[in-house]
């Protein structure tokens, strides 16, 4: 009877924690999954004519950042931006020709971003569809603990999706880094948009 | 002996004889006692000796790998460098993965910011645009 009672007792400990388990890991999940639809990477992955996919998790910005070297000008700046990151997700698909995304995929894209805790930051669109612009980021309490990129040029489709805490600094070193010239926005060239 | 087998013969018709056992112990040991060597015999054997063909002295390396010392000493060391070995290809192989992850890490970073360049350029140009129709 003892027996009887200490495995019953085993097996509801182990449904609770089966269920505590299940109930914890999508939280743990949601902040490193990817938020790109997967099936519309391979579709775009298809039909681009070059493709670089940069895919890090944060085991993988750990291991990175050890071979970083900090003498380095952008090695250290990578390495300072990226130790607070849980993941980077990048695509950028380039097209031989237009019209190899349509509205609907951007659509499909943004709708991955309507949770409460996104929030629209900067929404360009164009005529066609064709030089929209979009960042949301994710803020958690009054901190930055995401950002997500979408940047569509009529032949070229880039994605950029920061887990964890980016601060507005590491923005601004981000732009104009990584032997990207800094343009002077004054001279940039207006592009017709709504 | 003649006598003998025939006694043997015969026992084995008649069963057990004692006096049968007392000659076969008597012949035993005649047979079984101890003579002097014939002459010559330790000439001829050391002659023998002589003619067999010689064996070579075995090189050092041969009598060293039969001492138990030498030969725990090859192992050990045969252990020791494969060890070493495969700490240093492990080492090589994770250089190659660390830096393919340092280059990834760096490509990332480098669309991001080219990205942000162009939402910069674009929301710039949008701001213009709208002063300009004001």
């Amino acid at each position: 009877m003892t027996r009887m009672k200490r495995w019953i007792a085993a097996c509801r400990t182990g449904v609770l924690l089966g269920c505590g388990l299940l109930l914890t890991l999508p939280a743990i999940a949601q902040d490193v999954q990817p938020n790109f639809p997967v099936e519309l990477d391979k579709k775009l992955a298809a039909r681009a004519s070059d493709v670089n996919e940069v895919t890090m998790n944060k085991t993988m910005l750990k291991f990175a950042s050890q071979f970083l070297d900090s003498k380095d000008k952008d090695d250290a700046q990578a390495q300072r931006l990226i130790q607070n990151l849980n993941a980077i997700y990048v695509r950028s698909y380039e097209f031989s020709q237009p019209g190899q995304y349509t509205p609907e995929d951007l659509q499909t894209i943004r709708r991955q971003f309507l949770g409460p805790d996104w929030n629209p930051m900067v929404k360009v669109r164009s005529k066609k569809g064709e030089g929209d612009t979009d960042v949301y980021v994710k803020m958690v309490g009054n901190e930055v603990k995401g950002m997500f990129v979408l940047d569509a040029e009529p032949k070229e489709l880039d994605m950029v999706y920061i887990s964890g805490s980016i601060r507005p600094e590491d923005l601004k070193e981000l732009s104009g880094s990584f032997g990207v010239p800094n343009l002077n926005l004054q001279k940039s060239p207006t592009k017709e948009s709504k | 002996m003649v006598e003998f087998g025939e006694k043997m013969q015969d026992s084995e018709k008649d069963g057990f004889d004692p006096e049968l056992e007392a000659m076969f112990e008597q012949e035993l040991r005649a047979t079984l006692q101890a003579g002097p060597a014939p002459d010559g015999f330790a000439d001829r054997v050391l002659a023998r000796v002589d003619a067999l063909p010689r064996h070579e002295p075995l090189s050092w390396p041969l009598r060293a790998i039969r001492n138990p010392v030498v030969r725990g000493a090859i192992a050990a060391a045969l252990l020791l460098s494969v060890g070493v070995g495969g700490y240093f290809e492990h080492k090589r192989e994770r250089q190659i993965a660390g830096e393919h992850a340092r280059q990834q890490v760096l490509l990332a970073l480098r669309i991001t910011s080219s990205t942000l360049q162009d939402v910069r350029s674009k929301v710039d140009g949008d701001t213009t645009n709208q002063q300009d129709a004001n």
